[in-house]
């Protein structure tokens, strides 16, 4: 199917033309980041409607947009957003693979404190794996951090 | 888009009318509902990106289509899909509560944070 052109239409109503028009995707990617010493690992999960969106093109905005808009809110005097425009008349950006969405994903949800570095200290701080490489239950949850050894084909949290 | 209406009323033929800046306000921005039990999961949505898995009863949701500003209002219940009962959902502003998202922790019966298969959200605010 076709995407309209959306560059500025408001980003909400193109969310509701693929909440119609588009198959939710359940991706099978996780993302495991510790951004805290004395917490235990976190876990994104994209989801599934915005997984489809992102895999469509032209609907997303830029991932840079969302950092201009984290920007405005961090000011101590910011009350309310003024540059919401951003999200809707930047131009979309086109179909992305399931693991370009992931990657875009991460610089959007994932604090840049982790992204930007996560491989330069004594062990990586994110790590992109399958569920199937996550624990199968959530026993000890709360102690879950990223193994010190990983290899692909193991679990990469406990 | 093609077959929008442009209006600022509603009428019905006996029981009144309506402005629709009223249906506008009202509606829910942003939706989820989602399963913290086993491999957390989000089940379906509305104006999501993501879930994420902070630790037990913990989940923060993130939201494509940004709000103006935090003074939005959330309403969110959990419990069991099957059996349960006595569950209280909470905002966790440990967890982040900003424009584009908020974390919340599920309790069970015993005020414990908890990973509940039924966890759900509607946001109400305006968007930016």
């Amino acid at each position: 199917m076709q995407t309209p052109s959306f560059q500025g239409t408001h980003l909400f109503d193109r969310l509701c033309w693929a909440k119609e028009n588009l198959d939710g995707v359940q991706s099978d990617y996780r993302v495991v980041y510790e951004d805290s010493i004395d917490e235990c690992a976190k876990i994104l999960v994209p989801d599934p409607n915005w997984m489809a969106c992102a895999l469509q093109g032209g609907i997303l905005p830029p991932v840079q947009v969302y950092w201009e808009l984290a920007k405005d809110e961090a000011k101590p005097d910011f009350k309310k957003h003024t540059r919401g425009y951003l999200l809707h008349n930047t131009k979309p950006v086109e179909a992305m693979t399931e693991e370009q969405a992931i990657e875009y994903l991460i610089m959007k949800d994932c604090p840049q404190s982790v992204w930007r570095d996560y491989d330069s200290g004594n062990k990586p701080k994110m790590v992109i794996c399958r569920k199937e490489q996550l624990p199968a239950t959530r026993e000890w949850r709360n102690a879950w951090k990223i193994t010190d050894e990983l290899a692909t084909d193991e679990t990469v949290a406990a | 888009m093609a077959g929008k209406i442009i209006a600022d009323q509603i009428e019905h033929s006996t029981a009144g009318s309506l402005d629709t800046q009223y249906v506008v306000n009202g509606s829910a921005k942003a939706w989820a509902r989602w399963n913290l039990s086993g491999t957390a999961a989000l089940n379906d949505s509305f104006n999501t990106a993501s879930l994420t898995d902070l630790g037990v009863g913990y989940a923060r949701i993130t939201y494509s289509s940004a709000i103006t500003d935090a003074n939005y209002g959330i309403v969110g219940i959990c419990g069991e899909v099957a059996g349960g009962g006595n569950r209280v959902m909470g905002v966790y502003g440990n967890g982040g509560y900003n424009t584009t998202s908020s974390a919340y922790r599920s309790n069970n019966s015993s005020w414990a944070a908890s990973d509940e298969t039924y966890n759900s959200i509607s946001l109400n605010g305006d968007l930016a």
